[in-house]
């Protein structure tokens, strides 16, 4: 256990870095200067541009610049934004927010989704059960930036149920709506998956010993076949946070919220780089760590599955 | 222990007895009528052996006796099953929730699949304890490991917090048992218990089937295609082709002189040493698509005794004497043959 977790974090590393380098290539190839834009109505002195270009090492080759970035985050120095801002500053002021905000679209996903395509399981081609594929088929095919626009202005301006913007607290009413946004494509794909793999077990032996045994049906639903149904369900709600901070960079903008997708949004409006290298890394560390935990869960779960 | 109850119910009421049983499934296709008017009973003590090639409904009525058929597709469209003069099949699911795996319990085909793989084999009996009898973890466990010696597992205690794919086949088929007898039924229904298991291991299983059922004097109905596994343990049999029994008889009257061409057919396709070398027999043809029913007897266009009656008449069960049964217009004729 140990040697496997040891293994398995020295895996991060390489993934880690290869990933960041991508990242930072694709971000500088970007088209239009960073610093065009940034003096008014004026096009900026050449004094400004050549000193910012120096100060950031844009002058410098790319592997050169990666090279300075790594060396420099590895001591814990994110270094300044070009409005020099310290970028560990507008992480720290971001991260709780969005924090919250995935935590609202995680329980969404597992109460809702998990929920609908339990029930639906257990009662194939009843009324419910075409309910929630016809509702699963729906959100399916919204994409998240439609629904995010769509819902802001029926429910925030036609009807005025929510404020459109979410205020600079983000208090966790704010964020019900966006959470929800966030939320509806893996939703949908949690229910059919939980739906399916029900479906499948509960005509699988065991559960007919458990009957046999005279269980009580919610003991052979809620302890023989959800245990064992848990698996594919905890793999996707891991591999998922991947389309969650995916859809945070999104919702975020659109919503306004000032959260680590916010800011990496506003950032590449701005071409500037400074900021969105740093959280894409996070992003990509908490998908490592993440998906590491579903793994070593997977052996709690399953006692056939054993880390060596 | 409960023996002198037992013995001493009413002698007059079989301990578990199976009257004019009809099972349909209803598929797209149309009605399917997979057990066809069964009856057949067991006593204390008794083993009854259920024979029969798959679809002849012998699994669909032994899940009906213990409630755990799929309905729908199935329905049970008559008759009754009877457990001390009460029909289950009239009680509400909690009342026969209360008889399932408590006074009538099953064992499986596949161990390994019917026993789930994430529990440890000691949680799986210990369940039987904790939700029947309210007992705390640690008495049910110990319960449990005395179960699994009681049915010879090697180093219980040590092997007790295992998991079912860490046993061989054998001893997954022991722990199925050990959960079956767990809160001492009066009858064990066994379907085909051997059938995934080495030849040496059967023997095994049957051996301590036969020894619980001596300590506890339950009845047994023991579901099998395989004829060799019946010969030792069984006191009775009920010989069923096409959802209907075809003959019923004690175990040695059938071996020794079948009433009916399918028995016959049955024991004369067992491979015998003493003809090495010659042709293997088996019966012609194949089981009747139950869909479409054969007019008359089911066997006929299997049969070498077939005459035209066959053809119109359904036989009955006759009762030719000596407590036994056969489903064949020309029983007199099969006996003879035997004979012979």
């Amino acid at each position: 256990m140990g040697r496997y977790l040891l293994r398995r974090l020295l895996q991060a590393v390489p993934v880690l870095f290869g990933t960041t380098f991508l990242i930072y290539v694709v971000v500088w190839q970007l088209p239009g200067d960073p610093f065009a834009g940034r003096c008014g109505d004026r096009a900026c002195p050449d004094a400004f541009v050549n000193a910012m270009n120096e100060q950031f090492r844009l002058d410098e080759p790319l592997l050169v610049q990666y090279g300075h970035y790594i060396a420099n985050m590895l001591q814990g120095d994110l270094g300044l934004t070009y409005n020099m801002v310290p970028v560990t500053d507008l992480i720290a002021q971001a991260a709780p927010i969005t924090l919250r905000l995935a935590l609202v679209a995680l329980a969404f996903e597992i109460v809702i989704g998990v929920v609908a395509g339990v029930l639906s399981g257990l009662r194939r081609n009843s009324f419910f059960d075409n309910l929630v594929f016809v509702s699963t088929l729906l959100a399916l095919s919204i994409p998240t930036f439609v629904l995010g626009r769509f819902l802001q202005w029926l429910l925030g301006v036609q009807w005025g149920i929510i404020t459109p913007s979410v205020s600079g607290e983000a208090t966790w009413g704010e964020l019900i709506v966006p959470g929800i946004v966030i939320a509806t494509t893996t939703t949908a794909i949690l229910a059919r998956l939980a739906r399916t793999t029900i479906a499948e077990n509960l005509r699988a032996d065991y559960v007919r010993t458990a009957i046999a045994k005279g269980m009580p049906p919610h003991r052979v639903i809620g302890v023989h076949l959800l245990r064992n149904s848990m698996i594919p369900i905890i793999t996707l709600i891991g591999l998922d946070l991947g389309t969650l901070m995916v859809g945070a960079v999104v919702t975020e903008g659109i919503f306004n919220i000032n959260g680590l997708g916010g800011l990496v949004y506003d950032h590449v409006m701005r071409l500037d780089s400074t900021v969105v290298v740093p959280v894409a890394t996070l992003f990509v560390l908490i998908y490592i760590l993440a998906n590491l935990v579903v793994d070593l869960i997977y052996g709690l779960l399953d006692p056939r599955i054993r880390y060596e | 222990m409960t023996l002198q109850n037992r013995d001493s119910g009413d002698s007059s009421v079989p301990l578990l007895e199976v009257e004019d049983l009809q099972v349909e499934f209803h598929t797209r296709a149309g009605v399917l009528k997979a057990v066809d008017g069964v009856s057949f009973s067991v006593d204390h003590r008794e083993t009854l052996a259920v024979l029969g090639e798959s679809g002849s409904g012998k699994s669909v009525t032994a899940q009906t006796i213990m409630g755990i058929l799929d309905m729908p597709p199935a329905v049970i469209a008559g008759g009754a099953v009877r457990y001390r003069g009460t029909d289950l099949l009239g009680l509400s699911p909690p009342e026969r929730r209360a008889i399932r795996g408590q006074k009538i319990s099953m064992i499986f085909q596949d161990a390994l699949s019917a026993l789930n793989p994430v529990f440890s084999v000691g949680w799986q009996i210990a369940e039987m304890f904790r939700v029947h009898r309210g007992m705390s973890r640690r008495e049910a466990k110990k319960r449990a490991i005395e179960l699994m010696e009681r049915v010879h597992i090697p180093a219980a205690a040590k092997r007790v917090d295992d998991f079912p794919h860490q046993f061989s086949g054998g001893m997954r088929q022991r722990i199925m048992i050990a959960m079956a007898i767990a809160l001492d039924p009066e009858v064990l229904i066994a379907d085909e218990p051997t059938t995934a298991l080495d030849v040496t291991v059967q023997a095994q299983i049957m051996e301590l089937l036969a020894e619980l059922q001596e300590e506890s004097g339950m009845g047994l109905i023991l579901i099998t295609h395989d004829l060799g596994v019946v010969a030792d343990i069984a006191d009775r049999t009920a010989v069923m082709y096409a959802g209907r029994v075809m003959e019923q008889a004690g175990v040695f009257d059938a071996y020794a002189a079948p009433a009916h061409p399918y028995t016959k057919g049955l024991l004369e396709s067992i491979p015998r040493l003493d003809q090495k070398g010659g042709d293997l027999f088996s019966i012609p043809g194949t089981p009747p698509d139950l869909l479409h029913r054969p007019s008359g007897c089911a066997f006929r266009p299997r049969c070498r005794f077939r005459t035209d009656e066959c053809l119109t008449e359904d036989p009955p069960l006759h009762d030719i004497g000596g407590g036994r049964g056969s489903a064949c217009h020309h029983y007199q004729e099969v006996l003879d043959d035997a004979e012979r």
